[in-house]
């Protein structure tokens, strides 16, 4: 199995994982449906930064990144996370707030 | 007025629950749902709080029940039968797992600092993803420690719900579900792998209702 096809294979997994974690039912109060929608949407993308995460970090660490890669990576993981929480803290969100209800980590 | 869910039982041990004006009980087929009518908003307040955890505990020390989280609300019962219909399955399961056990938190704390600082000259993108492979193997670490725990527990995985690296100086908090009659067993256990534990101390806090068995 080459490296992509690996990667591909693990990402397919955690999103499985939380696909079966995530609730069935999406509480949204009517009185807040911004909130809760940016709740919603920023916690998905937080998801999406994590697993990205993960497969970067393993890629560095089993060097198949190279130092200019490594730098723009990590450079652009860390503007996402900065932007993710820039916009958690304008709608009043908490970290908590942004982890689905997906249990164990 | 509202209708705030504090735990679904089998409709069979209904008759076990004490009902009155502040909890009233939603049949929907074999099973039901403990919940309270409220009247105005819903404020996670600490005594609302306090109140709801001091419900479902009451509850499930009588039968056996999955406790809501704080703040389901529904605007009819009707609404509630509907939700519950939905994952009858799912709840029926839910509930024979718990049945006869309760839940204990295992607070397991690093002994020396937790959070590794990766020490990297260099660009910010370089120093960004050293301490994030940094923080992933704490939380490998962590992770594994936590298993081991669960292992020498001789608890099924299943049972246990395990959440690493929370809270800067907490490696892990494990949720066990046990039986009741285990309960001391468990606490002298964690205690024994704590005291034995170079990496960690472990603590028990509980028992809980099941909630983190009840999604």
């Amino acid at each position: 199995m080459t490296d992509l096809t690996l990667e591909l294979e693990e990402v397919r997994a955690e999103l499985a994982r939380v696909s079966a974690q995530l609730p069935e039912r999406i509480d949204v109060d009517p009185d807040d449906v911004e909130r809760g929608l940016a709740g919603l949407v920023l916690g998905l993308v937080e998801l999406l930064r994590q697993v990205l995460e993960k497969q970067a970090v393993r890629r560095m660490e089993g060097g198949s990144l190279t130092d200019e890669e490594i730098e723009r990576v990590g450079l652009a993981l860390m503007r996402l996370e900065r932007k993710v929480r820039e916009l958690a803290e304008h709608f009043g969100l908490t970290e908590d707030d942004l982890r689905l209800g997906l249990g164990a980590s | 007025m509202t209708l705030l869910v504090r735990a679904i039982v089998r409709a069979s041990d209904l008759d076990r629950v004490a009902t009155d004006d502040d909890i009233v009980a939603i049949r929907a087929a074999d099973l039901a749902a403990l919940a309270s009518r409220i009247d105005g908003p819903v404020s996670a307040t600490e005594s609302a709080l306090r109140g709801h955890d001091s419900l479902t505990r009451s509850i499930h020390e009588r039968v056996a029940s999955l406790p809501a989280r704080f703040g389901q609300l529904f605007e009819s019962e009707d609404d509630v039968v509907a939700a519950i219909e939905a994952r009858a399955a799912t709840l029926r399961e839910g509930i024979a797992t718990v049945d006869g056990r309760v839940e204990v938190a295992i607070t397991l704390r690093w002994r020396e600092l937790s959070r590794p600082s990766a020490s990297v000259d260099g660009s910010p993108g370089h120093a960004y993803m050293a301490q994030r492979a940094a923080d992933l193997a704490l939380a490998r670490r962590a992770e594994a420690i936590a298993a081991r725990l669960v292992d020498e527990m001789a608890y099924e995985r299943a049972h246990a719900r395990l959440k690493t690296c929370p809270r800067p100086g907490v490696a892990a908090i494990v949720a066990i579900l046990v039986d009741r009659d285990d309960v001391s067993d468990v606490r002298e256990r964690v205690r024994s792998f704590g005291a034995c534990s170079s990496e960690v101390t472990a603590s028990v806090d509980g028992v809980f209702a099941p909630y983190s068995f009840a999604s």
